[in-house]
């Protein structure tokens, strides 16, 4: 699922700046050990935003982890693959060099902004803690710059609210201070790990048009990760569903939306209200997503899906490419379509 | 359904709890060595309490001046030309110190034990009243608690002592006094989040009694964290008796407890180590043993925890 | 705040109050002062006369409403016993120094013995503490586990007894009791800190680990934090709360624990001369230990709700 580059997409694209290589990621659990991640493959260029849309429990929060060097060991671990930052690879290197890339080159903003924030400590030192440890900025710097960060993120009079505590934020604010936070060191990638689910409908709005134009001035590359196809739909370059640890189809957002080659990825357009069909009961996929202890054989969403044969109960389909860009990983891609 | 259908079709009255039996916690304990030995020492200390005249070697008060301090583990002494054995040695009145330790235990015990029963009484009581009732009882209760807190349980006790002199009895009701308190937090806390949850409501709104609904519905859903408070306070409480025995404050002369046994053994200390040692070995093997079975229990009682263990 | 402190005090007094009145009730009850002071033996007219020195003729509620006025005056009555001299009392009868000043000039020697175990709980318990909960099943945090456990059944005089025959009898190493420098104050601050060691390493332990397995820990994982930053700056200090909780208990705990190694060692603390007290049934005496014994583990839990307040930003700053 690695296409070549081409023109056709919105913005110039970049160079590859993050790869991950058949990523696995085992957790232990008392009923054995759980897959939760089983080969995903996808990069990242700079500038772009990748959007890795799932269901909870399909793997996209660990592969966020993976990426950033948290899965939580014990009892998870990455049994294989690689990621690559560069010519580095981050499975392999150590817990010390680890730290170097997280923050600095690598940031993360989280799901629930109000917990993520140390209720002990100011918003002002939390941002500005990087900037001290890592750059050795003198408290007052490091103060100056953590207040123009806060200005950055639109908090509005920042020099006075630098010395609250995070209980005095609401939780569209708290995003804001995260993302402040996160953009202290400059990073070329920025994880942000259902960065609005938390919130509001309006300040959910806010908070991506901030991330957007963030991202033109700073020109980082995102991974947004979302279980909300609408989000990943307005916000994403190229898109990659997830179900049940594996990556079963991806592509520019417009090939995802328009094209969805995947019968999962149809089953998720499907439910999705929309104006036109207001008055009509809302499609779902019957079923539920699998337990992680028992992924069906074969093909993972076979007991779920209408198509299924045979050969999709115990054979595993291989990536089919639709175009070069445009991947899926069903044995039927090139026939499914959505009505 | 016919007549021979086996009674393990017929609905149980608790799903969760349905397949856990005693068989469960007997098999979780025998897997457990550490556990298995405590139980085993508390049993063993029961029975030397219960049955002490049968199991004691020697008349525990039989003085023999020219036999005194002889050091464990083994020492003969003729007593009017018949040789004695003296496992644990004597005393410095030539008591048997093995015989001490047994008839110790059963003040110590029973001290301990009656002292946890009428506490948890009351405090259990107090605590159903206030978590039950609510409004001004609870006010009350609960600042009882606070007070009673406040004030260091020790100085409460020797003061009460002081006052209406030691004794069996006496001590009882000073632990009565001094440790009610954590069982009536620790009931009303349970039965306070019980209250509210629908099981109760829904007990009440089908019209059972309070009576019943405290007796049937309650106690027995606060019965496991109040075992192992128990437990705790049992261990406790035999510490207490110790010190305040030891103070001169506890149990009065003749009779023996372990406090009073180190406090005689004090003065002999340079002399005699196994006067002093023995006894505080005795009160620390067994209050180990009680905080190790409560470690268990909590862990076997848990809802959360007890199917890693019981299965 | 201001509120919430002054509500504390207020509670504190009345609880003072409380005390005071049950001490003075129950004292009445363990016999006739002046037969306690001048002995059985006594004639019947000296008794009287004591007697009526004392105001013991009077109605009780007048007593008791002059020992409430002179307790607010700090005078809980003066020794029967200690350092008597033949006073003014009248008929050349003996009379005892002020019972307050008495017990007030033993707290120095308290607080030195208690600071001392205190201090040695502390330094040794929150590290160790901390390290556990940074590597769970280790070997300190197994250490711990068997610490606390020896800790909360093994009796502090007995313990204080074994160290005095190992380090004092048998080795000869320090001294077996009295009052002194470092050497004599070892072994009972160690007796002492003991329990407290394992209830507090244990504490701070789980205290740890339940900030550490919190959402923010991820977040600071994340900015590339050292494990000891992340452990030290950011999980101590929400953590801070509980550890400051159960080491004001801890110090109230040991505050009486003070009484039974105090008589164990001879040191001439408050707690030597409040089991003094109650077995020469010296009652002014014992009323002024419990009331500075009370006064003082009130305040103790004071400051720790108001260091409480100070640590958790959330009270604070309402």
């Amino acid at each position: 699922m690695r296409p070549a580059k081409q023109n056709e997409t919105r913005k110039t694209l970049g160079d590859t700046v993050l790869r991950v290589n058949n990523l696995q990621v085992d957790f232990e659990t008392p009923l054995g050990t759980v897959r939760a991640i089983d080969g995903a493959n996808f990069d990242l260029r700079a500038g772009e935003t990748l959007a890795i849309l799932g269901e909870s429990g399909s793997g996209k929060s660990v592969s966020a982890a993976a990426v950033m060097g948290l899965v939580p060991s014990p009892p998870g671990r990455i049994s294989g693959g690689e990621v690559l930052l560069g010519d580095r690879d981050l499975v392999r290197i150590s817990a010390r060099e680890m730290r170097r890339v997280q923050g600095d080159r690598i940031a993360m903003v989280f799901q629930d902004a109000i917990t993520s924030l140390n209720p002990g400590l100011t918003v002002g030192y939390q941002i500005a803690e990087p900037l001290r440890v890592k750059q050795g900025l003198s408290r007052a710097a490091a103060r100056k710059r953590a207040i123009a960060l806060m200005e950055r993120v639109q908090i509005a009079s920042a020099a006075q609210r630098v010395d609250d505590y995070p209980h005095q934020f609401s939780g569209g604010m708290s995003q804001r201070v995260m993302i402040a936070m996160a953009l202290a060191l400059d990073p070329e990638i920025l994880i942000a790990d259902e960065p609005t689910t938390a919130l509001d409908v309006t300040v959910q709005a806010q908070i991506m048009d901030l991330l957007r134009n963030l991202q033109r001035e700073t020109g980082m590359a995102i991974i947004l990760i979302t279980h909300d196809i609408g989000v990943a739909a307005e916000m994403a370059d190229r898109v990659a569903v997830m179900y049940a640890g594996r990556i079963v189809e991806s592509g520019p957002v417009q090939d995802i939306l328009y094209k969805p080659s995947h019968p999962y990825t149809i089953g998720l357009m499907d439910s999705i209200p929309t104006l036109e069909q207001k008055f009509q009961r809302l499609r779902q996929i019957d079923g539920a997503p699998p337990v992680m202890t028992a992924v069906p054989k074969g093909c993972a969403f076979h007991p779920r899906c209408a198509r299924a044969t045979d050969l999709c109960r115990t054979q595993r389909p291989e990536v089919v490419y639709l175009s070069p860009q445009h991947g899926s990983a069903c044995h039927y891609a090139k026939e499914v379509t959505r009505e | 359904m016919t007549a021979t259908t086996p009674a393990s079709d017929t609905p149980k009255g608790d799903e969760r709890q349905g397949s856990i039996t005693l068989y469960h916690y007997l098999r979780a304990m025998l897997r457990d060595p550490v556990v298995m030995f405590s139980v085993l020492f508390l049993l063993a200390l029961l029975i030397c309490a219960v049955f002490a005249p049968w199991i004691a070697p020697h008349d525990p008060m039989q003085q023999n001046i020219l036999g005194g301090q002889r050091q464990p583990p083994w020492s003969e002494v003729s007593v009017r030309g018949e040789v004695k054995f003296f496992i644990l040695g004597t005393d410095e009145l030539g008591r048997d110190v093995f015989s001490r330790l047994i008839f110790g235990a059963r003040v110590s015990v029973a001290v301990a034990l009656v002292g946890v029963l009428v506490s948890g009484a009351l405090g259990v009581t107090l605590g159903l009243l206030a978590g039950f009732h609510g409004g001004r009882v609870d006010d009350l209760v609960m600042r009882a608690v606070d007070g009673f807190m406040a004030i260091p349980s020790l100085l409460i006790a020797l003061f009460v002592l002081f006052i209406f002199g030691g004794g069996l009895v006496n001590l009882v009701l000073v632990f009565a006094l001094v440790r009610w308190m954590v069982y009536a937090r620790m009931t009303r806390g349970l039965v306070m989040n019980l209250r509210e949850s629908p099981m109760i409501e829904s007990a009440r709104a089908v019209g059972c009694t309070n009576s019943r609904i405290i007796f049937r519905h309650i106690l027995p859903n606060i019965a496991s964290p109040l075992l192992v408070l128990f437990t705790l306070e049992l261990a406790l409480l035999i510490l207490a008796e110790a010190a305040l025995s030891f103070l001169g404050f506890g149990i009065q002369p003749p009779d023996a407890s372990w406090g009073r046994m180190i406090s005689v053994g004090r003065g002999y200390i340079r002399e005699a180590w196994w006067l002093v040692t023995l006894p505080g070995l005795a009160i620390f093997l067994t209050t180990l043993s009680l905080n190790l079975l409560a470690n268990w229990l909590r862990t076997v009682t848990d809802p959360v925890q007890r199917w890693r263990w019981l299965t | 705040m201001f509120r919430y402190i002054l509500r504390r005090l207020l509670q504190s007094a009345i609880l003072l109050f409380i005390v005071l009145s049950v001490v003075f009730v129950a004292g009445r009850s363990i016999g006739d002062p002046a037969i306690l002071i001048l002995g059985a033996e006594a004639d019947a007219a000296s008794v009287l006369q004591l007697r009526t020195n004392l105001g013991l003729e009077d109605p009780m509620l007048t007593q008791y409403l002059r020992f409430l006025g002179d307790a607010l005056r700090g005078d809980l009555g003066a020794t029967y016993r200690y350092g008597m001299s033949r006073g003014e009392l009248g008929g050349g009868l003996p009379e005892g120094r002020a019972a307050l000043p008495l017990v007030v000039e033993r707290l120095p020697a308290t607080f030195y013995l208690a600071g001392v175990a205190i201090a040695i709980a502390m330094i040794v318990a929150i590290p160790a503490g901390i390290l556990a909960a940074m590597y769970p099943r280790s070997l300190l945090d197994r250490a711990i586990n068997v610490i606390s456990l020896a800790g909360v059944s093994v009796v502090e005089f007995w313990l204080a007894l074994m160290l005095v025959l190992i380090f004092a009898v048998t080795l000869g190493w320090l001294p077996t009791s009295g009052y002194g420098g470092i050497a004599y104050v070892i072994l009972p601050a160690m007796a002492l800190a003991f329990r407290s060691i394992g209830r507090m390493a244990q504490i701070t332990r789980s205290a740890m680990l339940d900030e550490l397995a919190k959402p923010y820990i991820i977040t600071a994982r994340a900015k590339g934090l050292s494990p000891a930053r992340v452990s030290l700056v950011h999980a101590l200090k929400n953590a801070s709360v509980p550890i400051v909780t159960i080491s004001g208990d801890e110090i109230a705990t040991i505050l009486t624990g003070v009484i039974i190694i105090e008589f164990i060692f001879s040191w001439p603390g408050i707690g030597q001369i409040t089991l003094d007290a109650l077995s020469r049934r010296d009652l002014p005496i014992v009323q002024a230990s419990i009331f500075v014994l009370v006064l003082i583990v009130l305040i103790v839990n004071l400051l720790v709700d108001l260091a409480y307040v100070i640590l958790n930003p959330r009270i604070r700053l309402r």
